[in-house]
């Protein structure tokens, strides 16, 4: 892992078009800015691992777990409404 | 195009009907391209069935059924794009969620697809539907 000190104010520069500065340091809690071009994603990192276990959980729903599950949706939404 | 799903056997469709998500869905980042495809008899949810993977899809669902006022607290404009939510499905009923927090978000016109990942602290990604 590449180690860098910086200061509040300053940045590291990303591949030559993304900059990331460190805006304000409060106790244990560092702010960031990013600016990169809008093709680049910038995730938390935990939510994004979260967002991914997810997906992998979601991915190839049986079709008659769905349709069963669809009925008692349905009729939870009319008793709701 | 035709395509051939287990669940649904041999689907044809239109090509014009394809959304192209360039970066991929959060963790596929090489599945690319995908159809959606309403099921009568999955009402009112649908899928989100990958093209060049066709083994390989989500059950959809309109957001607003859950979060009436999505569109508006997600930061999107209806007229623009169609979200979805990914459903997870669960043997145990009451288990069941949807991911709130990372929608679909579909371009209407430029039919391009992408996952986000919201900055709305109140959505979560997993979100019992039945609470």
């Amino acid at each position: 892992m590449l180690v860098l000190s910086r200061k509040v104010g300053e940045s590291v520069i990303i591949q030559g078009n993304i900059k990331v500065t460190v805006l304000e340091i409060s106790g244990n809690q560092i702010k960031l800015g990013f600016e990169a071009p809008s093709d680049v994603l910038i995730f938390r990192q935990e939510i994004y691992e979260k967002v991914v276990s997810e997906n992998k959980n979601a991915l190839a729903v049986n079709r008659k777990s769905l349709k069963d599950f669809a009925k008692r949706f349905n009729v939870s939404r009319r008793t709701n409404i | 195009m035709k395509i051939k799903n287990i669940q649904f056997g041999e689907v044809e469709f239109d090509d014009e009907i394809i959304i192209q998500f360039p970066d991929g869905i959060i963790g596929f980042e090489d599945l690319r391209r995908f159809i959606i495809i309403e099921d009568k008899e999955c009402e009112p949810f649908r899928w989100l069935i990958c093209v060049d993977e066709p083994e390989i899809g989500f059950a959809i669902l309109e957001p607003t059924l859950v979060v009436s006022d999505y569109y508006e607290r997600a930061g999107f404009d209806p007229d623009v794009y169609a979200l979805f939510t990914i459903v997870t499905l669960n043997r145990d009923v009451s288990k069941t969620s949807v991911n709130l927090k990372a929608p679909i978000v579909i371009d209407k016109s430029k039919k391009l697809g992408k996952q986000v990942i919201l900055e709305v602290p109140e959505f979560e990604v997993v979100h019992p539907l039945f609470v």
